[in-house]
């Protein structure tokens, strides 16, 4: 009789709970509107000596960086209330209430100031669904870093929108044929401000970035062999890091910084090594067996190396560890396959693949699986490079051509040209996010 | 014996639990065919408010849009074992304690027991009245108005309840209709916040107050991903101020559902 009494007990808390369940109403909302952040950025005041154009030249620069991350429109304040408009001139007074109900949900005003050499630039960031003030920051830099400031402010302006660190102050290294010789340049993310790096008159290949984003190695034939270069990019000089006879090509930064994967002469064929990034003493090895190897890249994580190798007869990707063991072959359709890259976030390898006489981009896993390709009509497409955050690749296009740089999001969507030259530009070489 | 016993007493468990589950699905049933004729629906809500005079419950009914499908109770959820809820929604039940019928009858049957009975009561009115040139005297024809009149009240303050719950109910849903279209409606985020996150659900307590506006919402079960959380609770703050909550509905308290993908 026991368990009789407890069943009935059961039956009424059943009861019970469905009563609960009707106590409060439940609604089911799918699938929210896929549309970028609605953000309005007021135009820039200037006062003490700073141009309207100063203040314009910053305004657009970060409405720019803005809109290419891919998370906000923007607009400009045109028909926003009079009485918010007023309110601007004096940001601390800002009445906020006045600015809701508007489609935008965010408010970026601010100002230049010119300080003797330097310029004071500041911006607000305010929410106008919670009608709060988010955060405000000033920057002091001498004119000639107008637009780093204006590129931090774009990052620091979507971080606290959307919790991404953001790539507007990243740049691109590249090398520039200009006919006589080729050199390293770097450009910003967002296709301006170029700047020549080396003036070697000779030939630079294969730029890389050194984690801390301050050094650029790269191959140079200056003094006729192919030797590895470190260009310093505070010091705006270089050093050599490797002159082995032979080649000391396609270098490649560990994560930690302390070493760099080179392709060297080993008697008649090229092959992977690992050596020190100060120093150039006692290569080691990775693979043995036949085969040319080149391009090597390094896991995120630095357990891992990418790299392209003609063992089985065409040039294929395969991975091997750091510690030279576990060599895996990921890469089995099309003869020609090569340029890896590896994704910062870890989840993905970028690399081209020749189909019907043009190179292509594609990523796959780094097991190979679940290959897709990002390009395809539109040239020669190469040397996939992965921004810091795994949202962009930049490549290499003769799809006007001449070879340029491009960009485009990870799966291939919006394709952006970033340099303007009449030049050939080859090897770009994506930043980490610089200090 | 031992035997018939345990018969008789297993025989009662299955029984008890046969009535519940039958109980649990012709709940479903019957409120999802309710929601599939609104049309029908709000006459008879007016008609049955008619007599109700103290509420002025019409002037709200009219702009009720009729409820999309996908606003019907799904199959009932795990219910929510918080205490809270019980409270929240007791009020809004009528407090007159409901004579001699029995809870468990469907609605539909007690609707129509109810009318009938109102039926002759209102047939025994002109009785009433037939009576009175027979006796010829005024104050018995006053005292047998007030007597109809009494027991008509008496049957009034029974199906009140009865009607205007089933009503409210009703007015309930279609105020869950206008909240959900309206949150929907101010619900966004940037594709590229979405990308590779997979299918994320976040639940939110909403609490409206009498005139519409935000009283409260809690995150009750975070989806993981916080500016998902924050694109459902900023929807929730741009779809504000609400419609007024239909009457007799004090503590408006919704669960909302947030889901990053499409309804399947």
């Amino acid at each position: 009789m026991r368990w009789c009494s407890r069943i009935i007990i059961f039956c009424i808390v059943l009861c019970l709970l469905q009563t609960i369940a009707f106590g409060r109403i439940r609604i089911d909302i799918y699938g929210p509107v896929l549309v970028p952040f609605p953000v309005a950025v007021a135009p820039f005041t200037f006062s003490g000596g700073a141009s309207q154009g100063i203040a314009m030249q910053v305004e657009s620069i970060l409405i720019n960086d803005l809109e290419i991350s891919g998370f906000f429109s923007v607009t400009d304040i045109k028909g926003f209330p009079p009485g918010a408009m007023a309110g601007l001139k004096n940001p601390k007074a800002i009445d906020l209430a006045l600015w809701s109900g508007m489609p935008q949900e965010a408010l970026v005003s601010g100002g230049i100031t010119l300080a003797g050499e330097n310029v004071d630039a500041h911006f607000r960031l305010f929410d106008l669904v919670e009608q709060s003030f988010v955060t405000g920051l000033r920057y002091r830099a001498p004119l000639a870093d107008l637009r780093n400031m204006s590129h931090r402010m774009a990052d620091e302006i979507t971080f606290h929108l959307t919790g991404q660190v953001g790539v507007s102050h990243t740049k691109i290294a590249f090398i520039l044929n200009n006919g006589k010789s080729k050199e390293v340049y770097v450009i910003d993310f967002d296709g301006n401000g170029i700047t020549r790096l080396t003036n070697h008159d000779s030939i630079c290949l294969s730029p890389a970035w050194s984690p801390d984003g301050k050094n650029i190695a790269y191959t140079c034939f200056r003094k006729r062999n192919p030797d590895l270069y470190v260009y310093n990019m505070e010091r705006k000089n270089f050093r050599i890091a490797s002159s082995r006879v032979g080649v000391n090509g396609a270098p490649a930064w560990s994560p930690d910084g302390t070493k760099i994967a080179l392709m060297i002469r080993d008697g008649d064929r090229s092959r992977i090594a690992i050596v020190n990034s100060i120093g150039a003493a006692n290569p080691l090895f990775l693979t043995s067996g036949g085969g040319n190897e080149a391009s090597p890249v390094w896991s995120p994580d630095g357990q891992k190396l990418a790299f392209v190798s003609d063992r089985s007869g065409n040039p294929q990707i395969y991975t091997i560890g750091s510690n030279g063991k576990g060599l895996t072959r990921i890469t089995f359709e099309g003869k020609y396959n090569a340029s890896p890259a590896w994704s910062p976030v870890g989840d993905k390898i970028a690399f081209c693949s020749m189909i019907n006489g043009n190179f292509d981009i594609f990523v796959c896993n780094p097991d190979g699986r679940n290959i897709q390709r990002l390009t395809q009509n539109a040239g020669n497409n190469e040397d996939p490079t992965w921004s810091p955050d795994g949202r962009f690749i930049a490549f290499s296009s003769d799809r006007r051509g001449i070879s340029n740089i491009y960009c485009m999001n990870a799966n291939g969507a919006n394709v952006r040209r970033v340099t303007f030259s009449k030049f050939q530009e080859t090897g770009p070489a994506w930043s980490p996010y610089l200090i | 014996m031992n035997i018939f016993k345990r018969t008789l007493v297993l025989s009662l468990c299955i029984h008890i639990i046969g009535i519940i589950c039958s109980e649990i699905f012709l709940k479903n049933r019957t409120e999802n065919h309710r929601v599939l004729y609104p049309v029908h629906l709000i006459d008879l809500a007016e008609s049955s408010s008619k007599p109700v005079v103290k509420e002025a419950a019409p002037k709200e009914v009219k702009p009720v849009p009729p409820p999309k499908p996908k606003q019907e109770p799904k199959p009932k959820p795990e219910p929510k074992p918080e205490p809270k809820a019980v409270k929240k929604f007791e009020p809004p039940e009528p407090p007159e304690p409901k004579k001699g019928v029995p809870v468990e009858k469907k609605k539909e049957e007690k609707k129509k027991e109810e009318k009938d009975v109102a039926k002759k009561e209102i047939e025994k009115k002109p009785q009433a009245k037939n009576a009175d040139p027979v006796e010829n005297d005024a104050k018995k024809v006053d005292r047998a108005i007030e007597e109809i009149k009494k027991t008509l009240a008496k049957k009034e303050e029974t199906e009140r309840p009865l009607l205007s719950e089933d009503f409210v109910e009703r007015q309930k849903q279609f105020y869950a209709a206008k909240i959900d279209e309206k949150i929907k409606a101010n619900w966004s985020i940037p594709k590229a916040l979405l990308t590779e996150m997979g299918v994320l659900e976040a639940i939110v307590i909403l609490r409206i107050k009498p005139d519409g506006e935000l009283d409260d919402i809690r995150l009750i079960k975070p989806s993981g991903f916080n500016k998902f959380d924050e694109s459902a609770i900023r929807a929730i703050k741009k779809a504000a101020p609400f419609p007024h909550p239909p009457m007799d509905w004090k503590n408006v308290e919704f669960e909302i559902r947030f889901y990053s993908n499409e309804m399947v």
